[in-house]
């Protein structure tokens, strides 16, 4: 064998090990930057929300939770190649419940459905976090 | 069912990559590191392939994790001789001067029958056929042959194994026409020994028992070669 050759074989070596740890620098940094957008970007309608509920006001509630799932329709992508499709499924179906709950004026069921998202956008960040509870 | 096809190829051509990468090895003789990568490659590319809603980043990045292990695992043994006795382990001596080391077994968890086993594959069918024997980190032994040893196409039938620390097979003795009276008299006779105190008797193929007493503390096992003629002329 040609020493060229033995240069080539150790030149992809490193270039493989070193793509390897970016894709994996990159999978560390993205999924949680990811949600913490998406939970920016919703917190503020889920909470508007909450007081427009008991504000007894169920039109801005399904006006804000409209904005909340065109907030998540714009990430949903990302999402799902990103996380397991069941997970993020599970939060626009939380979602699109709340909605017809705004629509049909059940304000307890509402609540419960919009706390649930709020809950699973949570859990979601912390089963991303590199702590020790989720290392063990 | 697309999806699934893409999946599978894109997860395919992954591994293929790293398994490429991290060269021959992986295809024949396996150090410890190797294999665990090897294993836990399969399984992990497994799930991301038959299941659709499993993103193909939960296949990708746990493969790209083991490569990139498995590099800093051979950069390791690579630069340091201690990290490579950690990550390796040491090659042992399990037949020094044709003495089987009991000690050296035990410690590889290896039975006498494995290494019968294994010396048969190198085409040593006793022990006495076998000077020095290494079992290797990769799991294979390496043989240095005696120099009474017949070589693979002259006579080298096997010998076998009649008692096996310090427990007679039955079935073996019947199997070269020998008694148990017989066995018990020769070993007395020859070996001042009874069965119990052999870690193996082994029946050679001219007749020859071959006979290796149990490790003592601090000596040398104590070996003997009791030739046919003299057993069959004592009439035992």
């Amino acid at each position: 064998m040609k020493n060229g050759s033995f240069k080539r074989i150790k030149a992809v070596s490193a270039l493989g090990t070193a793509l390897a740890a970016i894709i994996i620098a990159f999978a560390c940094i993205c999924p949680t930057a990811l949600l913490r957008g998406l939970k920016r970007e919703t917190e503020r309608d889920s909470e508007e929300c909450i007081r427009a509920v008991l504000a007894d006001d169920p039109a801005r509630a399904a006006m804000l939770l409209s904005d909340i799932r065109e907030t998540l329709l714009k990430y949903r992508s990302r999402l799902l190649t990103t996380f397991d499709h069941d997970e993020i499924e599970e939060l626009f179906y939380a979602v699109d419940t709340a909605y017809e709950l705004a629509l049909a004026g059940d304000k307890a069921q509402l609540l419960t459905e919009l706390t649930a998202f709020r809950t699973k956008l949570e859990f979601l960040l912390y089963t991303n976090r590199a702590g020790l509870e989720n290392l063990l | 069912m697309p999806t699934l096809f893409i999946r599978t190829i894109f997860i395919y051509l992954t591994v293929f990559a790293v398994i490429r990468i991290m060269g021959k090895r992986q295809l024949s003789d396996m150090q410890p590191f190797d294999l665990v990568v090897t294993i836990l490659i399969a399984d992990v590319a497994s799930e991301p392939i038959s299941d659709p809603a499993v993103p193909l980043s939960y296949g990708v990045i746990p493969i790209l994790a083991l490569f990139l292990m498995h590099k800093a695992a051979a950069l390791l043994s690579l630069r340091s001789e201690r990290m490579r006795r950690v990550i390796c382990g040491e090659p042992l001596i399990v037949i020094s001067n044709g003495v089987v080391l009991e000690g050296a077994l035990r410690a590889a968890d290896f039975t006498l029958d494995d290494l019968t086993e294994q010396l048969r594959a190198k085409d040593v069918f006793s022990f006495s056929q076998a000077k020095y024997c290494i079992l290797e980190t990769n799991g294979a032994i390496s043989v240095v042959r005696s120099g009474n040893a017949p070589r693979k196409e002259e006579d080298s039938s096997p010998a076998v194994t009649v008692v096996s620390d310090g427990k007679l097979r039955e079935k073996a003795l019947r199997s070269v026409g020998m008694s148990r009276e017989k066995l018990d008299l020769a070993l007395s006779a020859f070996a001042f020994c009874g069965i119990g105190d052999c870690f193996f008797v082994c029946f050679e193929s001219d007749g020859t028992l071959h006979v290796q007493l149990k490790e003592r503390r601090g000596g040398q096992p104590e070996r003997y070669f009791i030739k046919a003629d003299l057993y069959e002329e004592r009439k035992l």
